[in-house]
């Protein structure tokens, strides 16, 4: 009976037949990160990325009157702000200094600092094997790279640290120099964490000024991006901050 | 209970006798002197002929079994002794008396005999070791319910189904034997006619339709969905024709629902202005300055806000079918509409659905379809938030001495404390859910004409569902005002889910005498895709409330839109194998195998080996229990052991994964998901059980024991925060869920017109974590997962009640003996876990003369929730909203007793003090039914005739302060909708 055999023939077929296919599928609307730095625009796409992360609403980002350590939470803690019934009394325990430890809102910030630290490592990590191919490029993402890096730590250094003096040995905070989430980092010192700010600093000052084209547009004052300058006025920050180096402070400024 | 090594010497005894046996078969076919006996076997409801009957001499091993018009064809010696068996039905056993024997079989209720479908097969309770629970569709398709699985609850032991919204078609959380995962799915399978459907999305889908629920709890019974059955499996099978005269049902009811009980009482409008004229900080006494003059008229004016916003909801629903057929092909055909309004204004769910199943026979095939189509609208609100714009929380914090209407008939908002009007919120902003969803299967068997037995069938269905969602916010709502450009919104998303099973085995089934064989080898494939496509649109300026609204966007106006998409597919490929053995319908033992590979796993880890084995013993068949048989009808035991897997994590979780992303108007790429290993979670499964029946089947009754053991945990793991993430979910930790099932039913009185039936069961469910990757206590938000102890529980800081003295809150220390009046979270203790340990339910059926009295318990206790909706009305700084009665008790003065701390003290919710009891009773289901004579329908010229009325969910028992007790996910956050209380009445005409 021919039916009888056209039945066995597709049962064969169709239980045998592209089983291995149906357990190989791949993501449409993420990159798979095994092959998602394949030319030197992958990094391009990946330095967007840190950028984007600084809008976090627990980084620079906070809307809608979400309070942060960047905004509007050093204003409730100090005497700027009171607080009335608006808020819903949500910053209560911030407005009234009676904040415990587990607060969500200052984990937030740690936890967002790193984040970009992460994506810029990431970034970091692949980046170099394009260097002979397209070294105007590298040098261009490469720089922002470590200057987002660099800017991140001096932020977390400046919120979560005691002591700011420039050689103190209070603990600093960990300065993450490669993405590996296994990592449990040191937190080093004060000196050593202001060591690597400043190295990655004027790294990234020497790689952005052989950009393979301008960082920023040229109309506007607006700047999106951290080029030569943007890196010289956190270094001015940096000499600023760290009390008693006029000599480096002045030179920064004068840029 | 019953060890599981304890049928060790059975099994070498049975080998022995298998072996004879065979020896037997081979001698006693040329032995004694016989006689021909032919005859047919019937069913006894239409007298339609049934086939497969295994037909057998007792005390021999000599059979046969009964061909496609039901004839047989025997050999016996003289004065023999027939028996017939048939899955379904009851045994029976006939002395030959002559050439012929024709036997009618009736078809058997609660018994070893009951057919259990658990897949790919019929089996009947007596061969099965498993842990297998059966509800008929007949028990649930009457009650008022959108969504089938709210209707499970109570019914089943080891399944406990709980809801936390009375939304007209939202599906319930049904948990079997505990939760066996903390970051994985603990939703069990749910198979329709072989075709793995979406769980909790039910909806569209017409219980009037279904002819049982097959419940699988333990990894035997599971074996056959090994890699997905880690949290049970429910297999619904839906109505199949039967040979005979074509048979017409209609099924109507009508009723209304309305508004529980609430037990979180607010203040009255004279209540509330008494609290303010307490002193509080900053504000003072009297706040909003109210003269005397006004006190007094503004404490006469009585809330309305509860009228205002809740509805009796209408309930109707009607179904048709059509079903018969003859012995070659037969039909089920149906239609339906289920129309439920909420009791929140504008809520409600509209259901259409059809259904085709047909089956024909020829030759040796037999090929068949069985689809359904349907679509829904759901109408909701927003519910379980804390959305100060969600009308469910303005019945708590809307003050009642304000009139939700001005003296011009606008909308007036709470404006003492910028709450947004719910009235206008609920119905100038509107928004549904529309799914359409078939489900079907088509099939084709083809019995091998060469071994007798031997069967191939391949079965292909799909689930689809296709669901679109609108929403239309209005720009003068509090929820308009907040889209993009302040304006009003309209979104609109579509998303459509296909996920196809692929079913094709070599099956052999055989009834020799005393031995029954049933073997097959199984090849499943499953793939799931789904992409969907939404817009958000926003400046509706104009007069239409849908796209033709939306003002075109610029950077002026600010009404840009947002677009989105997505998609994601996984796959499923199994290789399996199953077979159970019988002996003289004594002894079965039962084993599978399987091999999985799932696509969502790491690529080298993602194939693995599961397997069970089982075992049972009919003791009441043995002669040492001869001397019983006047009480003891059936006496079973059984245990199983097995591995089965979970995959229920995302389909691409194992992958680091960059998403889109955009800064500054140029696109990018951020990474989302961290690269991890994974491969299955499994659970090992211990089960065993005793079923038994007494005074032929009057009473019977089933006691389980269960240990499960979840290894390879999906669980997250803790990272260090510089990298910039809090945990990643790897397979580590193991988790154990240990209890026993009782089930009983029992007929207590049963006279010629009288009948009283009582049905309960029990589940008591503990939960343990055995080990998280070496930490002790994984801590987040109100809850804590601790080696020794419930995932789930609550951990908080314990209230110690009010210093009288000072008026300050206490809160014990860690060691729960002293106190102090200063929070610190380093004092949190473990409270007790959020699922409950104990559950079940009850029933009692009355029946006189065809009038039936029905009433269905439900309960759970042993479990504590945390109430989120109280803490927004004991917060003393919202005393610009309606608050609690309860705060009618702050302390004022020193001295004051009281559990309510004073206004100057810093409110802290972090605290026992707004945990409470969630242990209730329900009364699910009243129902009274009257089911006309059979004289009289002969005369009026109709089968047959029920009228009903019922009640669903008349009173809850329960301490819990809110309108229901039924909370998933630890608490109430806010905006509850209360569950619904309805009363129908209808009638079930069949002609």
């Amino acid at each position: 009976m021919l039916i009888r055999k056209i039945f066995i023939a597709v049962l064969l077929v169709s239980s045998l037949g592209s089983c291995k296919k149906i357990l190989d599928v791949n993501p449409e609307f993420n990159v798979d990160g095994s092959n998602a730095f394949k030319t030197v625009q992958d990094c391009d796409f990946a330095l967007v990325g840190a950028y984007r992360l600084f809008q976090s609403t627990s980084y620079y980002g906070a809307t809608d009157g979400r309070s942060n350590a960047f905004a509007l939470l050093p204003d409730i803690l100090s005497d700027n702000l009171r607080e009335t019934s608006e808020s819903l009394g949500n910053e209560r325990v911030f407005s009234r200094w009676v904040y415990a430890a587990d607060e969500t809102q200052i984990e937030g910030t740690w936890i967002a600092g790193y984040r970009i630290i992460s994506e810029a490592n990431l970034v970091l990590d692949h980046v170099d094997q394009f260097a002979t191919s397209s070294p105007g490029a590298v040098n261009r993402i490469k720089g922002q790279v470590l200057a987002i890096r660099a800017l991140v730590h001096f932020d977390l250094l400046r919120y979560f640290v005691n002591d700011y003096a420039r050689n103190s040995n209070a603990p600093g905070i960990p300065y993450i120099t490669n993405f590996n989430y296994e990592v449990k980092p040191a937190r080093g010192t004060v000196q050593q964490t202001y060591n690597a700010i400043e190295t990655d600093l004027t790294a990234a000052r020497t790689l952005l000024q052989s950009p393979d084209h301008a960082i920023n547009g040229s109309t506007g004052n607006t700047r999106a991006y951290m080029d030569a300058s943007v890196v010289d006025a956190i270094l001015a920050r940096l000499y600023f901050c760290i009390q008693g180096n006029m000599p480096m402070l002045s030179r920064a400024l004068r840029m | 209970m019953v060890p599981l090594g304890g049928h060790g010497p059975k099994i070498m005894q049975m080998k022995r006798q298998l072996l004879f046996s065979l020896l037997a078969i081979l001698v006693t076919s040329f032995a004694l002197a016989q006689q021909d006996v032919t005859g047919r076997v019937t069913d006894a409801r239409d007298n339609s002929a049934l086939s497969g009957v295994s037909v057998f001499v007792k005390g021999t091993r000599t059979g046969t079994t009964t061909n496609q018009d039901g004839r047989f064809h025997i050999s016996v010696p003289a004065n023999a002794v027939l028996v017939f068996t048939f899955t379904g039905f009851s045994d029976k056993e006939v002395t030959v008396n002559g050439s012929s024997v024709d036997v009618a079989l009736e078809v058997t209720q609660k018994s070893l005999q009951e057919v259990i479908v658990t897949g790919y097969a019929l089996q009947n309770k007596r061969q099965s070791s498993g842990s297998v629970a059966k509800v008929s569709g007949e028990e649930i398709k009457l009650q008022p319910l959108g969504s089938f699985d709210k209707a499970l609850q109570g019914k089943v032991p080891g399944l406990l189904s709980q809801s936390s919204t009375g939304q007209p078609g939202a599906a319930a959380e049904v948990t079997i034997r505990g939760k066996g995962s903390i970051n994985g799915t603990n939703t069990p399978l749910y198979v329709v006619d072989g075709v793995q459907i979406n769980a909790a999305d039910f909806a569209t889908i017409n219980p009037g339709d279904i002819e049982s629920y097959t419940v699988l709890k333990d990894a035997s019974s599971t074996s056959i969905y090994g890699s997905r059955g880690a949290n049970g499996v429910i297999v619904i099978t839906t109505r199949k024709g039967r040979p005979g005269q074509t048979q017409i049902n209609y099924d109507f009811q009508y009723g209304w629902s309305q508004l529980p009980e609430n037990r979180l009482e607010v203040m009255t409008s004279k209540e509330k202005l008494q609290y303010e004229f307490y002193d509080r900080p900053d504000f003072g006494i009297n706040p909003f300055g109210w003269s005397d003059a006004q006190v007094d008229s503004l404490g006469k004016i009585g809330s309305t806000i509860e009228k205002s916003l809740f509805q009796k909801g209408i309930t109707q629903q009607h179904q048709l079918s059509a079903s018969g057929g003859n012995d070659k092909t037969r039909f089920y055909l149906s239609g339906s509409i289920f129309d439920q309004q909420g009791i929140v204004k504008t809520t409600g769910l509209r259901r259409y659905t059809g259904r085709v199943n047909v089956e024909n026979s020829f030759g040796n095939f037999k090929t068949g379809i069985n689809a359904t189509f349907g679509y829904s609208r759901i109408v909701g609100t927003r519910e379980n938030d804390t959305y100060v714009g969600s009308p469910l929380n303005a019945i708590r914090w809307f003050n009642p001495y304000l009139s939700l209407y001005d003296a011009n008939g606008e909308y007036q908002d709470d404006y003492l404390q910028n709450q947004p009007n719910p009235l206008r919120e609920l119905l100038e902003n509107a928004g549904h859910g529309d799914q359409m969803k078939g489900v079907g299967n088509v099939y084709i068997e083809f019995n091998l004409p060469w071994v007798k037995g031997l069967k191939l069938k391949t079965l292909w269905g799909a689930d689809f569902t296709s669901d679109e969602a609108f929403l239309y916010l209005d720009r003068n709502t509090d929820q308009g005002s907040q889209s993009t450009g302040g304006n009003g919104q309209v979104s609109r998303s579509y998303t459509k889910t296909f996920r196809y099973t692929g079913t094709t085995s070599l099956s052999y089934q055989r009834t020799m005498g005393a031995h029954e064989i049933t073997a097959a080898l199984f090849n499943e494939i499953i793939q799931a895709k789904s992409d969907g496509f939404n817009f958000n649109g926003f400046g509706l300026v104009g007069p239409f409330k849908n796209e033709a609204g939306i003002t075109p966007g610029t950077p002026d106006n600010g009404y840009i839109p947002t677009v989105g998409g997505d998609a994601t597919q996984s796959g499923l490929v199994s290789y399996f194998a199953d077979a159970t053995y019988g002996y003289a319908r004594k002894y079965y033992i039962s084993a599978g195998a399987r091999r999985d590979g799932s696509s969502r796993l790491t690529k080298d880890q993602r194939w693995a080996n599961f397997g069970s084995v089982g075992a049972s013993w009919i003791v009441s068949e043995e002669h040492f229990l001869e001397g019983t048989k006047g009480w003891l009808s059936s006496l079973k035991l059984k245990a199983s052991y097995g591995s089965v897997g979970s995959q229920g994590i995302g389909n691409f979780t194992s992958r680091e994964l960059l998403s889109s992303t955009v800064y500054n108007g140029v696109g990018g790429l951020v990474l989302t998901n961290l690269q991890r290993s994974l491969t299955w979670e499994r659970k090992l499964m211990i089960n065993t059980g005793i079923e038994f029946t007494l005074w032929n089947g009057r009473v019977g009754g089933t006691v389980e024991y269960y240990n499960n053991k979840t290894k390879d945990l999906f669980l997250d793991r803790q990272l260090s925060r510089t990298s910039g993430f809090t945990s990643i979910t790897n397979n580590l930790g193991k988790l154990q869920n240990t209890g026993i099932e009782l089930s009983l039913n029992a007929v207590v009185v049963r006279t010629r017109d009288f009948l009283w039936e009582v049905d309960g069961n029990f589940t008591h469910n503990k939960n343990k974590l055995l080990d998280q990757n070496g930490m002790n206590e994984n801590i987040s938000g109100y809850f804590i997962n601790k080696v020794g102890e419930p995932i789930n529980s609550i951990y908080l800081v314990k209230y110690a009640g009010v210093d009288p003295a000072t008026g300050d809150a206490l809160y014990y220390i860690k060691d729960g003996k002293s106190t102090t009046n200063v929070y610190d979270p380093a004092n949190r203790v473990l409270l007790g876990t959020v699922d409950p340990p104990f559950y079940g339910g009850f029933s009692n059926t009355f029946n006189y003369k065809g009038l039936e009295l029905n009433t269905l318990f439900s309960y759970a206790y042993g479990h504590w929730l945390y109430n989120n909706d109280r803490v927004q009305v004991e917060n003393p700084i919202y005393w610009y909203s309606n608050l609690s009665k309860n705060m009618l008790r702050e302390w004022q003065n020193p001295g004051d007793i009281t559990d309510v701390p004073s206004a100057f003290n810093d409110f802290r919710q972090e605290t026992s003090r707004f945990v409470e009891k969630g242990d209730f009773l329900r009364l699910r289901n009243v129902m009274v039914s009257y089911t006309f004579q059979k004289n009289l329908m002969d005369r009026w010229k109709i089968k047959s005739l029920r009228v009903f009325a019922q009640a669903q969910n008349l009173y809850v028992w329960h301490n819990f302060q809110s309108y229901d007790p039924e909370a998933v996910g630890g608490g109430l956050a806010g905006a509850q909708y209360p569950q619904l209380r309805t009363f129908t009445m209808g009638i079930n005409v069949g002609l």
